[in-house]
């Protein structure tokens, strides 16, 4: 814990207001990541998760969504402040994105080549020829079989698990410090899910980048993350390292969550559930909002919005209830 | 399993032709599905498994009679639903029915509740208004939904509630077999658990068979009684689903099972690292077609012989090398 995070995000807000709302789908968040350390996001729809990924990168849509408060420091250098060009210099040279879709984020009409190279030339310009080569390197890094020859194929050449290699190769091209991975492997096979959690961890141990990882599935933050930060209605629930979550849950959410799973090693009975639906962003919730569905509520969790206190005496895990001790 | 079987599947084999190369001067041939045998009693799950393209939607689509197989039979309660005509294929319409993945886009936005779920008593049963009504409130009651809801429209429900509804629209009919594809991949998690319990408690009190297609493998352990592996269109692997978890016999199961990641920081994994990815069914591999990506490849026999589906003990059967003399 000695050396400064090196992603810092404090207090952060995002409204976004239409004619007929508005209201804050990410209320208040502070996290941090250090380098070579992976923090999974964890929600359901609506929570806020992708929201917080977009406005990390600013890449939120213009008009519609507005970060209201907060700072988000990227080696001790705030980004919400800095100019349009300022900040296309940091995305893809210090952050990098990877989204759910690889068919949409490719585009169909150049090869792979073509775009793994429009990073490079942007940050790192070069004469065409070595950008080819670096682009094939890349295309190596992320085990692309014959990158030579894959180098010039179109997207719809490719499978949906070499695509999401494709977009991963235009992420690590540029050695990024953080790459933000929102859900990136939902559209996948488990097997090609595997092998693709897998090469982001080799990518993690070799350049020690930081991953923060966001994902609904419990199953890949037990196998990917260090640290887990739990979404609710816009805000952190609950964050600490993974196995202490799994372990012993402070937040009644989490805990119902991770036991309303299946188990793959066999169960029997039946599952646990959780009462009600997920509040949409829009919903007013006095109190803490999960209170409606919660089995430990009582009047103050109706009423008070519950701060976010330490669940243990080590400083490192925390959670957002009144009932943290029950 | 209890009593004759409601489904059986003999040698059930589906291809499509294809056009490839300049302007789709070549015809070739793709085997989706080929030479399936399977059976289901009332009251059992029987999942399907494997990567997409190994013909897990395809053969749903052949038991629903959307599709019409080139080889091979599918019985339902002893008769060939593709031979059915006139009041036996509505009665068989009515008896099978499907819950699909996505709730946004299988329900008709622009109609009430009552008239989306009545709509397969409509069309296959000759009923008056009145005991349509009846039947609905029932099977919205079944699925936890109230009888008020059924005035509404589909826009006014979330996911969960939609799924609710697709189930309900499902069971109005009493059938006896439900084709579930992916039936929770789209919902939240903290919904999956409700809609599975749901699954578990319509199937206890009507005795449904449920046809399970999911790819996630802890809830198809959960729902599922027996297990079919399949690859590249063939089942590779069938048994008991706790069986076939706990000790898979075929390496694709193994790896499959490999792959899948328990929600559980202090599990231990032994990954097998399956090389390659699924070949195109276009050109499958000659021998068994698992061969160029199986860590247990045998050499010349499983390059060249394709491997039968062998029955083992207890209801057990597995298409490999390994397990012939």
């Amino acid at each position: 814990m000695a050396e400064a995070p090196l992603l810092e995000v404090t207090d952060l807000k995002v409204e976004i207001s239409t004619k007929a709302a508005s209201f804050f789908p990410v209320n208040g968040h502070s996290f941090t990541v250090r380098a070579g350390e992976t923090l999974g996001i964890v929600g359901e729809s609506g929570s806020g998760k992708s929201m917080t990924a977009m406005s990390l990168a600013r890449l939120l849509p213009k008009h519609a969504a507005h970060i209201r408060s907060g700072s988000v420091k990227l080696d001790g250098r705030e980004l919400l402040t800095l100019s349009e060009p300022e900040m296309r210099r940091v995305r893809g040279k210090e952050i990098a994105m990877i989204l759910q879709d690889p068919q949409t984020s490719l585009n169909p009409v150049f090869t792979v080549g073509e775009q793994i190279s429009e990073a490079l030339r942007l940050h790192a310009p070069g004469p065409r020829r070595t950008l080819r080569e670096r682009a094939i390197d890349a295309l190596r890094k992320v085990k692309v079989a014959a990158p030579e020859h894959r180098v010039d194929a179109y997207p719809s050449e490719l499978s949906g698990g070499m695509r999401q290699r494709v977009v991963g190769a235009i992420a690590i091209s540029c050695q990024p410090k953080i790459i933000i991975a929102d859900e990136p492997t939902t559209s996948l096979d488990v097997t090609v899910q595997a092998q693709y959690l897998r090469l982001l961890r080799e990518m993690q141990d070799e350049t020690g980048m930081a991953i923060l990882f966001i994902t609904h599935d419990f199953g890949i933050v037990a196998n990917l993350c260090h640290r887990i930060a739990v979404m609710y209605f816009g805000r952190i629930v609950e964050s600490g390292p993974v196995d202490k979550i799994f372990a012993r849950p402070a937040h009644p959410y989490t805990e119902a969550l991770i036991a309303a799973l299946p188990k793959l090693r066999g169960q029997q009975g039946r599952l646990r559930t959780i009462t009600g639906q997920p509040p949409v962003p829009t919903d007013q919730i006095a109190g803490c909002p999960f209170a409606p569905r919660c089995e430990y509520a009582d009047a103050r969790c109706r009423s008070e919005l519950p701060p976010s206190v330490d669940a243990d005496s080590a400083g490192d895990h925390s959670a957002s209830c009144w009932k943290v001790d029950r | 399993m209890s009593g004759a079987p409601i489904l059986q599947v003999e040698n059930l084999s589906k291809h499509f032709g294809v056009r490839t190369g300049l302007f789709g001067r070549q015809k070739r041939t793709v085997k989706a599905v080929s030479g399936l045998n399977f059976e289901i009693g009332a009251g059992e799950t029987l999942a399907l498994v494997g990567e997409s393209g190994c013909g897990k939607t395809t053969t749903t689509r052949l038991l629903l009679r959307l599709q019409t197989p080139t080889h091979g039979t599918v019985r339902f309660d002893g008769r060939d639903i593709h031979q059915l005509k006139g009041a036996d294929l509505k009665s068989f319409r009515s008896r099978v029915q499907a819950v699909f993945q996505d709730p946004w886009s299988s329900i008709n936005p622009r109609v009430r509740i009552r008239d989306f779920v009545a709509e397969p008593l409509i069309v296959n049963e000759k009923l008056t208004s009145g005991d349509i009504d009846i039947r609905v409130h029932a099977a919205l009651d079944d699925v936890g939904l109230r009888p008020q809801d059924a005035r509404k429209f589909p826009h006014e429900f979330s996911g969960g509630q939609r799924q609710r509804i697709a189930i309900a629209s499902a069971i109005v009919t009493r059938p006896s077999l439900v084709v579930l594809d992916e039936p929770v991949s789209s919902l939240d998690v903290s919904i999956r658990s409700q809609i599975i319990n749901l699954f578990k408690d319509l199937q206890g009190e009507y005795g449904l068979c449920y046809i399970l297609v999911a790819h996630d493998l802890a809830t198809t352990r959960y729902l599922a009684d027996r297990v079919a592996v399949m690859y590249l269109g063939s089942i590779v692997e069938y048994g008991a689903t706790d069986d076939v978890f706990d000790t898979p016999a075929h390496p694709y199961t193994e790896a499959l099972l490999s792959a899948a990641l328990p929600a559980d920081p202090g599990a231990v994994r032994n990954e097998i690292v399956m090389s390659g990815e699924v070949p195109s069914p276009l050109s499958p591999p000659d021998g068994c077609a698992f061969h160029p990506r199986c860590h247990r490849c045998l050499g010349d026999a499983c390059r060249t012989q394709f491997p039968a589906l062998i029955s083992q003990e207890q209801g057990r059967a597995v298409s490999c090398h390994l397990y012939t003399e």
